[in-house]
């Protein structure tokens, strides 16, 4: 097992050496300097924007700058926001907080409406709790979220009062920032973004547990005279979990990039907010932070959902 | 053709129920689909309001009117108007044909990418696969979105731009399915006897294992328009997808949040038509998967 997880590991730094090059040659192909705002102020002559250029280590050739910034990279020093001078990785620090609490909040909202919901459909097949939970499923996977969080906040906010429209705290009142206060905040964006898991989770749930009903080792558990709760209870739920497992784990990174859209639709201040900013001031150090966030997110998340699946799965064996 | 056509109208030896084709066996399985059917007839009726309705529209979808800022529905304007004055109802109907003609355009595209890359790698195996594949994998280890909002940001895409640039980062999906598919056909007798009788590599791809993945290619490429669609409003609402003044159902809603109040229509209309058109297509997919796969007869 070790050894097969070691192995995994070796296996993902080629692919995200492969990403970052890609990532990096792209952001090359942009428009716009760096130093393209200091063409119009007349204190800055042609030889000190040469000057400066050749600090940044703009003249060098493109490889050797990706080597440069690669070996920045993992020393911890993401390059400096051409816009307020600040490192990338303190900006990111600042900025990750609140989108970290938006969807980890929704991650456990989707996980735990969804696999009871898809277990249920999957037990009452056919029956009406199973036709509506079918039918909102594809509701909530047919609809764009942002979409999804206009209508909640017009029904819930602006109609009914009853939770704010946006933010993440209430500004200038003496309870501003209180846990209940971001709790209050929190509970439209966590709910918007859980949507397309809920439902998407929700049905694989269910056509995985309709799946292992039909599996020989369920019927042998009935034959043998198990009551129905210990044959869904532990044959069946823990057959059907491990591949759920592996879905609801490679879909972490697309919630976090995700979580772009319900921020732009609440103003809560996180990743979103800061990518705004960063895409309007063509602030490439910055962007090319949130890119390398985001990829690196994506394998560590196919790495957890093999190392998950060889942990969940005694029946496969590694070499 | 004629020869074609006779034989299924034939009665089996036994003079039981008519041979069909499996073209037909599958158009039957659909048409008993009453979801599939309700979807399939859902979009015809949106297709015909973005082609036709316009031929009918009495306003510009881009003129400013500043004398008739976000009006409630009234018989001059059906569904009111916009922050900029401009016909609510004119705008979804020209907005539809853009959003729909992205979706498909998208689907088509990314398709035909996929398909080519799980051909190729399906077919001659070896190292031509384990390269394509390693590629597919690094694709899908870019991240999808944030990536097209650079995108979208810096070039202000055309709308065939953006179908290019959704299509480029949307293909894996649609390779890995043709891969597997090409690898189970390949050994199968009929693609054997093809090589065996000399057959161009190119002909059995084309005429004998692509025609024989077309079930699941038609399936993806239905739910793939839905989620182009989905995709497009969603960069539109964040302002990197098509750009105002042109109308797509997406870019309509950039600017709900602060009309919303005053005019609810100008949010929830274009969700709406979201939203149907999304569902109706997921309807039919589900649908064709279960008409286009013949062992599901039962």
């Amino acid at each position: 097992m070790l050894k097969y997880i070691i192995k995994r590991i070796l296996q993902a730094i080629p692919m995200l050496i492969a990403v970052s090059i890609i990532i990096y040659a792209l952001l090359q192909f942009m428009p716009g300097d760096p130093l393209d705002m200091y063409l119009e102020n007349p204190n800055a002559s042609p030889e000190v924007i040469e000057k400066m250029k050749e600090s940044y280590g703009l003249n060098d050739p493109i490889p050797v700058q990706y080597l440069n910034w690669a070996k920045n990279l993992l020393k911890g020093d993401w390059g400096r926001s051409y816009n307020s001078r600040r490192p990338v990785l303190d900006l990111l620090a600042e900025r990750i907080g609140p989108t970290l609490q938006l969807t980890v909040t929704a991650f456990i909202l989707s996980v735990v409406v969804a696999i009871p919901l898809g277990i249920f459909g999957a037990i009452k097949k056919g029956k009406p709790f199973d036709y509506v939970t079918t039918t909102l499923t594809f509701l909530g996977i047919s609809m764009p979220v942002f979409w999804f969080g206009l209508m909640l906040q017009l029904i819930f906010s602006v109609h009914l009062g009853w939770l704010p429209t946006a933010g993440r705290v209430t500004v200038g009142a003496a309870y501003s920032g209180s846990f209940l206060d971001v709790a209050r905040h929190l509970v439209l964006p966590a709910i918007v973004l859980s949507l397309i898991y809920i439902a998407g989770w929700s049905r694989y749930a269910r056509s995985n547990f309709l799946e292992v009903m039909n599996q020989d080792y369920i019927r042998t558990a009935r034959a043998k005279g198990l009551k129905e709760g210990s044959v869904l209870g532990k044959h069946a739920f823990r057959n059907a979990l491990i591949s759920l497992i592996t879905v609801i784990t490679l879909d972490i990174p697309v919630l976090f990039s995700g979580a772009v859209v319900t921020e732009a639709v609440f103003s809560w201040p996180g990743m979103g907010s800061f990518m705004k900013d960063a895409l309007d001031k063509q602030d490439y150090p910055v962007l090319m932070g949130i890119l390398m966030i985001n990829a690196l997110l994506v394998i560590l998340s196919n790495l957890l959902a093999d190392i998950l699946y060889a942990v969940f799965d005694p029946r496969i064996k590694y070499d | 053709m004629a020869e074609k056509l006779k034989k299924s109208q034939a009665k089996s030896p036994e003079g039981g129920a008519p041979v069909r084709t499996p073209t037909q066996q599958a158009l039957r399985r659909f048409r008993k689909n009453r979801i599939a059917m309700l979807g399939a007839v859902i979009l015809i009726v949106l297709v015909v309001f973005v082609i036709v309705g316009p031929l009918f529209a009495k306003y510009d979808p881009n003129a400013n009117d500043l004398f008739a800022i976000l009006k409630k529905p009234s018989a001059e304007h059906l569904l009111g108007t916009d922050s900029m004055g401009r016909d609510l109802l004119t705008r979804l109907m020209y907005g539809g044909r853009i959003s729909l003609a992205i979706g498909l355009a998208t689907s088509v595209f990314s398709m035909a990418i996929g398909s080519l890359i799980g051909a190729l790698a399906g077919y001659y195996g070896g190292v031509t696969d384990s390269l394509l594949m390693r590629l597919t994998d690094l694709f899908l280890t870019i991240p999808t979105l944030p990536l097209l909002m650079v995108f979208g940001a810096v070039f202000k895409p055309s709308p065939l731009l953006l179908v290019v640039l959704i299509s480029v980062l949307n293909w894996t999906t649609t390779a890995r399915l043709v891969r597997s598919k090409f690898l189970t056909l390949r050994t199968l007798d009929y693609a054997k006897a093809a090589q065996a009788i000399g057959a161009k590599n190119s002909r059995i791809i084309l005429h004998h294992l692509l025609p024989n993945s077309l079930g699941a290619i038609i399936v993806t490429a239905t739910l793939t328009v839905g989620r182009a669609i989905i995709m497009e409003s969603t960069l539109s609402f964040l302002g990197v997808g098509i750009n105002p003044p042109t109308a797509s159902w997406g870019n309509m809603l950039q600017s709900a949040s602060s009309t919303m109040t005053r005019a609810p229509l100008t949010a929830i209309a274009p969700g709406i038509l979201i939203l149907l058109t999304v569902l109706a297509i997921n309807f039919l997919g589900d649908g064709l998967d279960d008409a286009l796969d013949p062992k599901r007869e039962h």
